[in-house]
C-alpha cells in the first residue's frame, strides 16, 4: 500500500491554492490503479491494431470485447512476436501484461508482454490446445472468475517438493520481504508420472484444510518433460475449482503450462510469485516503519523545541536571580532620590540668577534714566543761565528801561527828553535823552545825559 | 480504543494523518501528546497485525485414516 497522502490532503472549495497539480492527479490515478490491480494478468479480447504502426517494432493496438469496452494496448517490440504467431487484427487473443497510465495523455493502457491467440497455446501441443480451448469454453480461463489475492496474507499454503529449487527461493524471498509468515507445506512430487495426482491431492488437502490465505503451486525451471505434469487437465480443473486463491509459478520465464491459464495469478518464477504475494505486506511494513520513525521524530522535535523555549525563558535573569528585581528597584529608587535632592538647589539657583538678572536690569535702567534726566537738567540750567538778562549786565552791557519798565530796543522809542533808567551790573542810572543822531534809517543812536 | 473494528489499512491511514499533523507542528503540546500516544497505539496495532503470524513452516499431510496432520518442520538451509 502506498501512503495515501494525496487522497488525505485537506482541500477547501474556497481556496484554489489547495489545488492538486495535474501531474499529482495523474500520479495518484496511477497509484490507485497499481494498488488494486495485480502486477500482471491475462486479459482476453479482440485485438484491434491501429491503422498506422510505428517503424520501431512496437505494437500499438486495442483490446475490445463484445460489449464495446476497449482498452489501448501497447506491446514493446511486439510486432515481430505477433507476426511470428500469425496473429492479425480482429483475432481473439489472450494478452499478458499490466495496466499503466500513459502520463502525458492520462490514458490507461495495457502494457502487454505476451500475446496469444485464444486456443493457440504457443509451445503446447495440439492436444493441449484442445484441452485449453475446452477449459476456455467452460469459462475456466475467464479473467472475471479469478479470485483476488489477500492483501496481507499470514499463512501461505505451498504445494511443491521440499527438494525442488523453487521451494527455497520462494520461502526466502517471502521472508526477506515480510517477517513472521507461516508456511503450510503440502509436499508433492513436481515431476514424473505420479506428480499430477500428488499435486491434486496436495492442493485439495490445503484447500479443504481451509486455514491458508492463499495457495502457491510452484517449482523451478526444468525441461519440457519435467514440467509436463502441469499440463494435466484434472490438475487444471482442480486449480480452477479451489476456494482459496491460488497462484501458479512453474518453471522459468518462457515456460507456460496449462495450470497458468486457470490459476488466479500466474507468476513467471517462484521468486516472482513470492514477491507478488508479499508485495502489499512489504509496502505496508515500509510505510509503517516510515510512519513510526516520523512519529517519534516529530514528537521529539516538538519536545526539544518546547524545552528549548522553556529553557530560554528560565534562563531569564529575573528568574535565575530574583533578588535582582529588588536590588534593581532599590537602585532606581536611590537614583530618583538623588535626582530629586540635587534638583531642588539647582532650581533655586536658577531662580536666584533670574532674580539677580532682573534686579540688575532694573538698576541699570534706573541709573540710565536718572543720568539722562540730570544731563537734560544741566542743559536746561545752562540754557536758562544764558537767557538771564543779568548775565548780559555782568559782561558790561546795560539795559535801558522806560518808565513803564519796557526795554528800549530802538532809538525812535526814546525821543529827546525821555526819562530812562539804565540797569547796570551793580545799581541803576537815571538818564534823560539829550538828542538823537541818525546814522541811517535802520541805525539810529541816541545821546544820553546823566540826570 | 475500538481496535476490533479497525482494519489494518484504516489504522495505517490514521497513523499517517497523525504523523503529518505532528510534522506540521501546529498542534498544542497537550494535543500532540495525545496524537502521539494515539500514533504509538496505531503503530503497535499495525505492527501486531503484520507480525501476528509466527515465522514457521508446517507440513500438512493426510494420515492413512484420512485426517489432516500438521507438524512443524525446520527451514531448509539457505544456500544464498
Amino acid at each position: 500500500m502506498q501512503p495515501q497522502s494525496l487522497a488525505q490532503r485537506v482541500f477547501s472549495q474556497h481556496d484554489p491554492k489547495t489545488c492538486w497539480t495535474v501531474s499529482e492527479v495523474v500520479s495518484w490515478l496511477t497509484q490507485v490503479i497499481k494498488q488494486d490491480m495485480p502486477n500482471a494478468f491475462w486479459m482476453c479480447g479482440e485485438l484491434v491494431l491501429t491503422a498506422k504502426q510505428a517503424s520501431t517494432g512496437h505494437l500499438y493496438a486495442s483490446l475490445r470485447d463484445e460489449s464495446g469496452a476497449i482498452i489501448p494496448l501497447v506491446y514493446f517490440n511486439g510486432m515481430q512476436a505477433i507476426r511470428k504467431d500469425n496473429i492479425n487484427s480482429g483475432d481473439k487473443v489472450f494478452a499478458y501484461g499490466h495496466l499503466d497510465i500513459y502520463q502525458q495523455r492520462c490514458t490507461v493502457q495495457f502494457q502487454a508482454t505476451r500475446i496469444r491467440r485464444v486456443g493457440d497455446t504457443g509451445t503446447l501441443t495440439e492436444l493441449l490446445r484442445k484441452t485449453l480451448a475446452k477449459l476456455a469454453e467452460e469459462g475456466l480461463t475467464d479473467p472475471a472468475r479469478k479470485k483476488p489475492l489477500p492483501r496481507y496474507p499470514k499463512r501461505i499454503g505451498l504445494v511443491t517438493s521440499p527438494s525442488a529449487a523453487g521451494y527455497r527461493d520462494f520461502l526466502y524471498t517471502c521472508l526477506s520481504r515480510a517477517k513472521n509468515l507461516t508456511f503450510l507445506l503440502a509436499p508433492s512430487k513436481v515431476q514424473g508420472k505420479e506428480a499430477p495426482t500428488e499435486l491434486i491431492n496436495a492442493i485439495r488437502l490445503l484447500d479443504d484444510y481451509g486455514k491458508c490465505d492463499l495457495i502457491v503451486v510452484t517449482r523451478g525451471g526444468g525441461g519440457a518433460e519435467d514440467l509436463w505434469c502441469f499440463n494435466d487437465e484434472a490438475l487444471a480443473r482442480t486449480i480452477a475449482a479451489t476456494k482459496t486463491p491460488i497462484v501458479t509459478a512453474v518453471g522459468h520465464e518462457r515456460d507456460t503450462t496449462l495450470v497458468d491459464y486457470v490459476s488466479d495469478l500466474n507468476a513467471i518464477t517462484p521468486t516472482k510469485a513470492a514477491e507478488i504475494v508479499t508485495q502489499e505486506l512489504f509496502l505496508a511494513n515500509q510505510a509503517l516503519q516510515n510512519f513510526s520513525q516520523r512519529l517519534t521524530r516529530a514528537m521529539t522535535w516538538q519536545r526539544q523545541n518546547l524545552r528549548y523555549r522553556l529553557e530560554q525563558c528560565l534562563r531569564a535573569r529575573h528568574l535565575t536571580h530574583p533578588q535582582e528585581i529588588i536590588s534593581d528597584r532599590k537602585i532606581r529608587l536611590a537614583n530618583d532620590e538623588l535626582r530629586l535632592v540635587s534638583a531642588l538647589p539647582h532650581r533655586a539657583k536658577i531662580l536666584r540668577s533670574r532674580l539677580d538678572a532682573l534686579w540688575q536690569r532694573l538698576l541699570t535702567t534706573h541709573a540710565t534714566k536718572l543720568q539722562r534726566t540730570k544731563t537734560r537738567l544741566t542743559a536746561l540750567e545752562t540754557a536758562l543761565r544764558t537767557l538771564d538778562p543779568k548775565g548780559v549786565l555782568q559782561r558790561g552791557y546795560s539795559i535801558l528801561l522806560d518808565d513803564e519798565n519796557h526795554a528800549i530796543r530802538e532809538a525812535k522809542d526814546a525821543p529827546p527828553g525821555t526819562h530812562l533808567t539804565a540797569l547796570l551790573q551793580k545799581g541803576t542810572l537815571d538818564l534823560q535823552v539829550a538828542k538823537k543822531k541818525t546814522v541811517s534809517t535802520n541805525n539810529e543812536s541816541i545821546e544820553l545825559s546823566l540826570l | 480504543m475500538p481496535e476490533e473494528k479497525l482494519t489494518f489499512d484504516d489504522a495505517l491511514v490514521q497513523l499517517e494523518t497523525i504523523v503529518q499533523q505532528l510534522e506540521n507542528g501546529n498542534l498544542p503540546l497537550e494535543e500532540s501528546m495525545k496524537a502521539f500516544e494515539r500514533g504509538v497505539e496505531l503503530g503497535k496495532f499495525c505492527n501486531e497485525k503484520l507480525t501476528s503470524a509466527e515465522k514457521k513452516i508446517e507440513m500438512l499431510t493426510r494420515q492413512p485414516d484420512g485426517t489432516a496432520n500438521v507438524q512443524e518442520i525446520p527451514f531448509p538451509v539457505d544456500q544464498q
